[in-house]
């Protein structure tokens, strides 16, 4: 006894299966879809190249060295504090040509929050502290990396590009070469 | 309706008519102790190596192969594409499934074929 209402066994697996295929069809096509378009869809710009502060220019007196900290651009929301990367700023005298960077383990020295120190001289000139780029050079291994460094309103801003680490000691930028590795 | 759609793109012309041998084979009577769970292993393996060579190809549009550049073009995949992580997962968690899955479909066939050898 059937009616035109009453949908069948069989009927009824296979629009299930339709059904349950469809969302499995789903959720593996719209990953797909998204990693094709995504560079079209991925707003950001490489946070590489992005300039991070740390600290006020007159946080750093001429002719001093002083210990600042500044948060790793490239990071992940697992990360933590362990993106908090500790660095020396010196300020020259005027007109110096840009200094040294170079890594610091000494002891005794404070460690704030991670292992690796970063000694990065930078030179401000007193009077021209006005958007000026400059630049500094860190050691990176065998290899040297410029660290662009400049005053932004006050603050001293450095792009510090993908910081060096053991599975990566040459710190290359993705998809490019160092600026200036040497 | 559908003669919009056939006016309107070839190519669904082409889906719609294959929508007809699809559910043909779908539809299609099989002897009732064929109709096992064990038999779901093939088409299973053929929907993970399809899988496989999809994210294959993906992950092979920004992984480089080089000593030099593996481990950075591994960084934006995992932190810069979109869903790149996830395609990778899926690969790396697909080829342990496939091994298993193909395992399983040739036990079954040996088996399979082992018993019908003996009935027959």
């Amino acid at each position: 006894m059937s009616n035109e209402n009453t949908i069948s066994r069989r009927g009824l697996f296979m629009k299930m299966g339709i059904l349950f295929n469809g969302l499995v069809a789903a959720a593996l096509a719209v990953p797909v879809v998204r990693f094709l378009l995504s560079s079209i869809t991925r707003g950001r710009a490489n946070a590489y190249l992005s300039w991070v502060s740390v600290g006020s220019v007159t946080e750093f007196p001429e002719g001093e060295t002083r210990l600042a900290t500044f948060r790793n651009p490239y990071v992940t929301p697992t990360d933590g504090t362990t993106v908090d990367t500790a660095c020396w700023v010196r300020r020259v005298a005027e007109r110096t040509i840009p200094g040294f960077c170079g890594q610091l383990r000494a002891p005794g020295l404070p460690r704030p929050l991670v292992s690796a120190i970063w000694l990065v001289h930078v030179s401000v000139p007193r009077r021209r502290v006005l958007p000026r780029r400059l630049a500094c050079l860190r050691s990176a291994g065998a290899r040297a990396v410029r660290i662009s460094v400049q005053s932004r309103g006050g603050l001293v801003t450095i792009q510090a590009g993908e910081l060096p680490t053991p599975g990566s000691p040459t710190a290359s930028l993705v998809g490019k070469k160092p600026p200036c590795a040497a | 309706m559908r003669r919009l759609i056939t006016h309107w793109s070839p190519g669904l012309t082409g889906a719609l008519q294959l929508a007809a041998p699809i559910r043909e084979a779908a539809e299609h009577p099989v002897p009732r102790n064929t109709a096992s769970w064990w038999y779901v292993f093939g088409s299973a393996a053929l929907v993970v190596f399809l899988l496989q060579f999809v994210t294959g190809i993906l992950l092979a549009l920004i992984y480089v192969p080089s000593a030099s550049e593996a481990w950075s073009s591994l960084q934006a995949l995992n932190h810069d594409v979109t869903l790149g992580w996830f395609i990778r997962a899926l690969h790396g968690w697909g080829s342990n499934f496939m091994v298993a899955i193909v395992l399983i479909h040739m036990v079954q066939v040996f088996l399979f074929a082992l018993t019908s050898f003996r009935a027959s």
